[in-house]
């Protein structure tokens, strides 16, 4: 009977785990590193979660439509190391940032650092191996 | 001891549960709502909508940002979902008029389609919008 116990509680905490494990992987299972991109635009929300810390910015492209951006950071323990706070972005805020793209060409890319309206530039804690202030894991 | 097993099972079920719970976010309102709003098809303006729960009221703010216009109302009819929002915005051709906006929230159920959409007024101007929960 305790053996049942203990695989039930294992079975459940198996479950339970699954979804944070598929949300954590590599750089290059989902981003390309030979399609950097550079981009500016308002930032319309911030996810402060982990294993990545999400924001997604709106962006006029070159035939003046807008497409919005989703943009993956580091960890926000990761983050407040590079000094990063939760006040950082704000909805409205205007930033430019530097990173790669999605593969699938999706509006979606994982971002090395993000300078501010004010000319700040902070690392975004990067899983791109060797980026400039790239998280370690 | 098939009790004990239930029990430290329903806890184990119960510890994580509360994650799921603490993803709600409040009210169902809340949040960035991004989309357009123009007079016809073919003239068509970016609207970012930041709305919050405070105090038990509606508050929020159109364009934050450089050019952000705070809303002067928002009421809700909980009875249809049908959202109002009222607020100074700059006309082309200078100063600002009332804009109000009136439409139905749907897909509540939905986080990543939840919609807000209907018909606004912006001075002597009227035509319609359609925004999407970011």
């Amino acid at each position: 009977m305790r053996s049942s116990t203990v695989a039930v509680v294992a079975c459940c905490i198996a479950v339970g785990a699954a979804g944070r494990v598929a949300a954590h992987h590599s750089f290059a299972a989902e981003f390309d590193a030979n399609s950097p991109i550079e981009i500016t635009g308002t930032v319309t929300k911030i996810e402060w979660a982990n294993p990545h810390t999400f924001f997604y910015i709106d962006v006029k492209n070159e035939a003046g439509e807008y497409e919005n951006w989703a943009l993956e950071m580091g960890s926000p323990n990761g983050l407040m190391r590079r000094g990063w706070t939760r006040n950082t972005l704000k909805a409205g805020d205007v930033v430019t940032i530097t990173g790669s793209r999605a593969k699938d060409g999706s509006f979606k890319g994982n971002a090395r650092s993000v300078v501010l309206a004010d000319g700040t530039r902070l690392f975004a804690g990067s899983s791109q191996p060797g980026a400039d202030g790239a998280e370690t894991n | 001891m098939r009790g004990r097993s239930l029990s430290v099972s329903a806890f184990v079920a119960c510890v994580l549960i509360v994650g799921s719970v603490g993803a709600q976010v409040g009210h169902p309102a809340k949040g960035s709502w991004l989309g357009y709003w123009g007079p016809n098809p073919r003239e068509q303006h970016r609207m970012f909508l930041l709305l919050d729960w405070e105090n038990r009221e509606i508050v929020g703010t159109i364009n934050p940002g450089p050019d952000a216009v705070p809303l002067d109302r928002a009421e809700i009819d909980y009875a249809t979902w049908t959202l109002t929002i009222e607020a100074q915005m700059p006309l082309e051709s200078g100063g600002t008029a009332p804009y109000i906006a009136t439409g139905k929230l749907e897909n509540l159920g939905s986080w990543v389609n939840r919609r807000y959409s209907g018909t606004y007024r912006h001075g002597a101007e009227t035509g319609t919008f359609l925004l999407t929960l970011n």
